[in-house]
């Protein structure tokens, strides 16, 4: 037998080998790892075997990013520009600065907007550190008045917006994914769950991969046959922005052909059985202004929770209050029918008789009528489920497209029953000794709707942030927020911030306030957001930018003052886990775990959240006491015993802890979460199959936009604020979106972009790693062109080409032909094409594509916000063109 | 004895490179080096298409031709299966490598950094001294012998326990690699390749290797 010559070298002293657990930090997920540490040094990442969420697992880009810990194209120090001129490759000269001289004048700049009008202030944070930011930045912003001003990434460019409206609308919860545990039928409309993307990435790859090894069918709808689409059982590829049609079609199938649905979810969980007047209102009760149902055994409209029901009629036509009334079920049908699979084929480019079938399978997968005993409980069992995210929420139509590809779900009743559509986490009974954190959804008593669960009920962590579902938010005058927030209520992320007419939208909107500094949190917008030129002058048009970055990434080309943040594997973040959408979905084990340092930030770099107090602190005492007012409040301190006393001084490990023991006990406190990383319970099948535990409806019919629209509108259309007003609709239509009007036949294909496994925001490309695999990958850092297509045109693997919107915008790449692709469509990965000479790994590698996207009210969906992420372009040889 | 195999599910396989970056992590390759390997291409004519995800490693084959040609002795076969390479006794004639139907093996002809042009970290100058290469030596896939010997010796079992398995197959987030005792007709591996009909690449090579693949 041969020896193991891989011994190491006997001299080397080992002082220490040990593992450090703590969460992953490339995406939102915040996976459980842990991090092997030798005499000091971080040497390899595994996923946490103690967690429930990634079972010791985790992806290539966590993995990958150990590096972070190591680079030596950090940033340091802080540092000042020197050259005043700002712009895209414009050297901005840094030189190094104290820490006191880069905070004094920060404080400064902020001590001016604080006292003159804090709304001056832009903060915008990066989404992979999405809870930290909330549980950190978020009291910054509140007690600084400038909350509302907050975004996550480019204001809805890699949001879900209506996503996440309507996940919380029908499911309670933040994201959407499926039961992968009994689901045997899956469509994902533009969704990468299971691929590394996504909301609880770790625990999904694992349960869709064994899902598939099980035999469940996975339908993808998408432009590109790459993560989803490439290991689906079928691709079914469609023009971007579709989708709508897709859906409303296999609707109108399944309602009207089929004529097969879930009667008693129908009937008893959503609003299918109220009564809608001509003018597209419920008819309610004169006393109590609850809605009217038909009551089919007396013949007679009763209120909705009228305890002598019945039968609730779902069908039919009736007289109530004296006015004709239409179930709200009969109006789904009815409005449904005139989406003929061939309509929608035509629409989308799918066959109509795909269509037709899916549609079929769909409702034959979802078993309507059978049950399911699980743990000793029986319950309805619709093994069926579509999915969506990103893909279809990219669009100027992402709500009524979001809102008819849940009604599939709606119809089979397949959500949050064994194998549906799931949100997660809307339940939660608590840690078993504390019973907290502590959420459940509960019924709005007029209208019988569901309100509650955990990011959009009244907890305080991040959902202290957001409002109670229901009753929805009225809309506000606009004034209080950059990105006119207010005004659209199913907003999460705005891009009027930096929208190319923001001046006119704010001059409309009456705001007496410009931003006058812009405080940013490692967001790359330059290369998040729209077009450079748009870019270029929102940012040189705010007279003090800083930032808090591990880089000196593209945004900090546009910086005063750059702060040297320490990365997640020097950062201590107590409520990794409270965020939820990073929660287990299914009956796997609750888990919780926190963020902790694996090695002390090196040389000046300092922790945001130890930076944040000093910089309050040094702006106005006054303003520390707030923010430990804000924390006290979003932590859900207040009141208890480990509130914070405002007139202490905390360090974060003690902030930390005490939010901490809040939750899990005095024995569970930040040394405990250090020692042992994950804590972890049983969670019971109440907890997950809520749906029939909790007497509550969601709307299949949504009579809350009609009002929603109406009340918009007055706010809006007296200040000149015109928009798509028609998408403001209780039953969901397809709106075409503009990349379908443009008319040019030169401008042939549309371009999309798709999240690639290995990349999540801007800084990934940075890991040597990550990037190796990136070059091993042959579609990661080249745009994806249909190979038929692509030789029509001249062009082969490898080509440069340019890629230039009917708008005159270029970008340039390299292409891979692929047959996996619509014909129609070029794709690119990610978010890539750096040109910063201070990320040497990242930089020129992909092709940058939102340079190519333009952003103004015309491209936003007029309901959520969302805007447009796709482009009509024509593309040619680099060579061809005369400024190339 | 046993013999040490490995079987991957294609099904599952997502790409996401977890196995190959968590190899190099655990054995300090140096930078462009691999020992695990994920192919990734596509099959069929539009729209009736495939991702093919396809994670390569050494298959350590039964009958190795890298074993068969190397004129040393550097490389040979445990009784357990597993081929190894004996640094000290390699010249770095790369007979192996050409040899080796799979191409799976790495001439190391010097130490390249993560970063070029700006040195070593002190990440890759630990891992000289915790896992020694040596210049002019060929290197592959051990199946992480270290991990199944210590586990071994601590009472674990390769493929069941943590700590015993080979680092690719606790890596995977999508579980899709499994790793056992081929003999055990009880193991894991085993009966995935009885019940799933796993198969290794390229059969017709008749090296008869150690890892097997669950069809697409």
């Amino acid at each position: 037998m041969a020896p193991t010559k891989r011994s190491r070298d006997q001299s080397m002293e080992i002082k220490e080998d040990s593992w450090i657990p703590t969460t992953c930090g490339m995406c939102y997920s915040s996976c459980p790892i842990r991090v092997r540490r030798v005499n000091g040094v971080p040497v390899k990442i595994e996923g946490d075997p103690r967690s429930s969420l990634n079972a010791g697992s985790v992806c290539g880009k966590g993995v990958g990013s150990l590096s972070i810990a190591f680079d030596p194209n950090r940033l340091n120090t802080p540092v000042k520009r020197t050259n005043p001129k700002k712009g895209v490759g414009i050297d901005p000269g840094w030189q190094e600065i104290s820490w006191d001289e880069a905070l004094d004048t920060i404080a400064e700049k902020l001590r001016e907007v604080y006292n003159e009008d804090p709304r001056q202030l832009k903060p915008t944070v990066w989404p992979a550190q999405a809870v930290y930011n909330g549980v950190v930045i978020g009291p910054f912003a509140v007690a600084f008045g400038a909350i509302h001003n907050m975004s996550a990434g480019a204001g809805g460019m890699i949001c879900g917006n209506a996503a996440h409206f309507v996940a919380g609308l029908i499911y309670g919860a933040w994201s959407l994914t499926c039961d992968f545990n009994y689901c045997n039928y899956l469509i994902h409309f533009g969704a990468s769950k299971g691929h590394a993307a996504g909301h609880g990435a770790g625990q999904m790859m694992r349960g869709m991969a064994e899902a598939r090894a099980r035999g469940m069918k996975q339908v993808a709808i998408d432009p590109v046959c790459n993560f989803v689409g490439g290991k689906a059982t079928e691709w079914m590829p469609i023009i971007p922005g579709t989708d709508a049609s897709v859906a409303l079609a296999m609707l109108n199938v399944i309602l009207n052909e089929v004529q097969t649905w879930d009667d008693v979810f129908i009937k008893t969980r959503t609003n299918g059985p109220y009564l809608v007047g001509p003018d597209k209102h419920y008819v309610r009760d004169k006393s109590t202004n609850k809605p009217l149902v038909w009551d089919a055994v007396e013949g007679k409209a009763k209120t909705w929770d009228d305890p002598t029901i019945g039968e609730f009629a779902i069908e039919g036509t009736y007289e109530a209050n004296g006015v004709k009334c239409v179930p709200a079920f009969q109006l789904l049908r009815d409005h449904v029918k005139k989406y003929t699979p061939e309509m929608a084929s035509e629409i989308s480019g799918v066959p109509a008789a795909t269509i037709s079938r899916i549609a079929r399978e769909f409702v034959e997968a979802a078993r309507i009528g059978s049950t399911i005993t699980i743990k000793g409980k029986t319950l309805p069992y619709r093994p069926a489920a579509a999915i969506c995210f990103r893909g279809i929420n990219g669009h100027t139509n992402a709500y009524n497209t979001v809102m008819a590809i849940n009604l599939l779900n709606l119809v089979i009743g397949a959500a949050d029953v064994p194998g549906g559509a799931m949100g997660w986490p809307t339940r939660g009974f608590g840690y078993p000794q504390t019973g907290r954190p502590r959420y459940e959804p509960t019924a709005d008593p007029v209208e019988g709707m569901m309100r509650g669960g955990w990011w959009w009920g009244e907890i305080g962590l991040g959902g202290g942030l957001k409002e109670p579902m229901w009753p929805v938010r009225e809309p506000t005058t606009p004034e209080d927020t950059l990105g006119l927030g207010s005004l659209y209520p199913m907003v999460v992320d705005s891009p009027f911030f930096f929208s190319a007419d923001r001046e006119e939208m704010w001059e409309k909107a009456g705001l007496p306030y410009r931003p006058k500094v812009w405080m940013n949190m490692g967001n790359n917008l330059p290369m998040s957001g729209s077009n450079l030129d748009n870019i270029t002058d929102v940012l040189t048009k705010t007279p003090f930018v800083f930032s808090f970055d591990v880089y000196l990434s593209e945004f900090t080309e546009f910086d005063d003052i750059v702060l040297p943040d320490a990365s997640y594997l020097e950062t201590l973040s107590p409520f990794e886990h409270q965020a939820g959408y990073n929660g287990p979905v299914g009956l796997d084990d609750w888990c919780f775990q926190i963020r902790q340092p694996v090695v002390e930030p090196a040389y000046q770099r300092r922790m945001l959240a130890e930076i944040l107090p000093d910089l309050a602190e040094r702006i106005d005492p006054e303003l520390l006491k707030k923010y430990y007012f804000a924390i006290n409040g979003l932590w859900g301190l207040a009141g208890g015993k480990y509130a914070l006393d405002l007139n202490e001084k905390y360090t974060w490990e003690q902030m930390a802890d005490r939010g901490l023991k809040n939750w899990f006990g005095d024995d569970h406190g930040l040394e405990w979460f250090k020692e042992n990383g994950c804590l972890s319970w049983p969670k019971q099948v109440e907890e997950v199959y809520w749906r029939y535990e909790i007497d509550a409806r969601v709307p299949i019919y949504s009579e809350f936009i009609v009002t929603m629209g109406e009340n918009v509108r007055k706010i809006a259309e007296p200040r000149g604020i015109e928009m798509d007003w028609e998408q403001y609709i209780p039953l969901p239509e397809y709106f075409p979106c503009p990349i379908h009007k443009v008319k040019s036949p030169d401008y042939d294909l549309y371009a999309i972009t798709y999240r690639d496994i290995l990349h999540t925001g801007t800084m990934t490309q940075q890991c040597p790693e990550i990037d190796q695999a990136s070059m091993m990958n042959p579609y990661t850092y080249n745009i994806m062109v249909n190979e038929d297509v692509a030789k029509r045109k001249g062009l082969k693997d490898g080509d440069s080409i340019w890629v230039e919107s009917d708008r005159g915008r270029k970008t340039k790449g390299t292409i891979k032909l692929a047959q996996g692709i619509h014909p129609q469509v070029i794709a690119f990965a990610g978010t890539q094409g750096h040109w910063s000479k201070y990320m040497p790994i990242a930089l020129g590698k992909g092709a940058l594509f939102n340079d190519l996207l333009e952003i103004d009210k015309d491209h936003v969906d007029p309901v959520s916000l969302s805007f447009e992420s796709a482009v009509k372009v024509k593309i040619y040889k680099k060579e061809e063109c005369p400024s190339g | 004895m046993a013999r040490w195999g490995m079987v991957i599910d294609l099904q599952k396989c997502i790409a996401c490179y977890s196995c190959m970056i968590s190899c190099r992590q655990e054995h300090f390759l140096p930078a462009g080096v691999f020992w695990n390997r994920v192919m990734v291409t596509e099959q069929g004519a539009y729209p009736a298409v495939h991702k093919i995800n396809l994670p390569v490693l050494c298959n350590h084959c039964e009958e190795a031709s890298c074993v068969e040609v190397c004129p040393t002795g550097a490389t040979s076969r445990r009784d357990d299966g597993i081929v190894m390479v004996d640094y000290d006794k390699c010249i770095g004639c790369r007979y192996c490598l050409i040899a080796c139907p799979y191409q799976q093996r790495t001439f190391l002809d010097g130490m390249k950094e993560h970063f070029p042009g700006q040195g070593l970290t002190e990440y890759e100058l630990i891992g000289r001294q915790l896992y020694p290469y040596q210049k002019g030596t060929v290197v592959k896939c051990n199946f992480c012998v270290e991990r199944v010997d210590e586990g071994i010796k601590k009472g674990l079992k390769p493929g069941l326990d943590r700590e015993a398995t080979p680092a690719c197959v606790i890596a995977c987030p999508a579980k899709a690699r499994y790793f056992g005792d081929l003999d055990d007709p009880d193991s894991e591996v085993a009966r995935l390749i009885r019940e799933k009909k796993a198969a290794p690449l390229h059969p017709e090579f008749g090296t008869e290797p150690s890892v097997h693949y669950i069809a697409h």
